[in-house]
């Protein structure tokens, strides 16, 4: 029987074991380099904050409590990490405009609906606020509430930025397969 | 919330899930890679540290048999006449060492 997230953290905490935190990074990594390449539209960057996060992780591990789940500890170490990137300029100018303009597009590849580029496409569409919450919703699969604790908006605020998000998109991809 | 509703949301969800990244084993070896690594100058100077307390005490270890061979009415010489100072002191700091180590393998300072 696979061991749980909690008791893989039991062991790093206990003997520093990087065994079990390269267990624990093989399970999630997914799920953190996907909501981050989502929230950045840039894998490299995405891949590079997801790494950063996975450090932070080990240094703070002794923190986590067991109180929510790990995935959702793990993603506000990611979007904290996310939100001090774009703080600084130079990132905010690589990473949260190149989210707002357009995503990157190689000329060889013909345009899919519901591929990748398409739902970066219609993510742009959606506030910096609505995008986090969207994300971590539906790309995640974090609770309204494990949302809320992520971001540190209330949860109604989580709610309204997820339907609001949600609506944005259906109406984008409405478009999109009306004008096909 | 209507079916089509419904019907969206699951797209939502398979998109999102069918744009993820691939797992990949190099990115998990590259954050391993980057790791911060155990201190190597802290468990030398604690055996250091432990090792010079361990001199200090077999230096005083024959003042103390004394002390508690005065308190125990000549066991104490009897052990120091049969093994020696030097031996029981060997004794002491192969014991000490012994328990560093295993203190330093279970904080996994030490990769056996």
């Amino acid at each position: 029987m696979s061991e749980t997230d909690e008791m893989l953290v039991a062991r790093v905490v206990a003997a520093a074991d990087r065994r079990a935190f390269g267990e624990l990074v093989n399970r999630h990594q997914r799920m953190v380099r996907g909501m981050l390449v989502r929230m950045t539209g840039r894998p490299a960057d995405a891949d590079d904050l997801a790494q950063e996060t996975f450090v932070q992780a080990w240094k703070r591990i002794e923190t986590y409590r067991g109180q929510g789940s790990f995935k959702s500890w793990l993603c506000q170490i990611a979007y904290s990490r996310l939100l001090m990137a774009a703080r600084k300029e130079k990132a905010r100018n690589r990473m949260m405009d190149g989210v707002a303009a357009q995503p990157q597009e190689t000329g060889t590849q013909p345009f899919q609906p519901g591929a990748r580029i398409d739902l970066d496409r219609a993510l742009a569409q959606l506030g910096d606020d609505e995008r986090a919450c969207v994300v971590l919703c539906y790309a995640s699969g974090l609770s309204h509430s494990e949302a809320a604790d992520v971001t540190g908006l209330a949860i109604g605020t989580v709610k309204s930025h997820v339907n609001r998000g949600r609506v944005k998109l259906k109406d984008w991809f409405d478009r999109q397969e009306s004008a096909a | 919330m209507t079916d089509r509703d419904t019907g969206f949301d699951a797209h939502l969800t398979g998109l999102f899930e069918d744009s993820a990244p691939r797992p990949d084993p190099q990115f998990t070896a590259g954050v391993l890679t980057a790791l911060p690594q155990p201190a190597q100058a802290r468990p030398l100077l604690l055996a250091l540290a432990g090792l010079l307390g361990l001199a200090v005490a077999a230096w005083q270890l024959p003042y103390l048999i004394n002390v508690i061979d005065a308190l125990l009415g000549g066991t104490a010489a009897l052990a120091l006449d049969a093994f020696g100072a030097q031996a029981l002191a060997m004794g002491a700091m192969a014991a000490a060492l012994t328990g560093l180590t295993v203190f330093l393998f279970r904080r996994g300072s030490l990769d056996l």
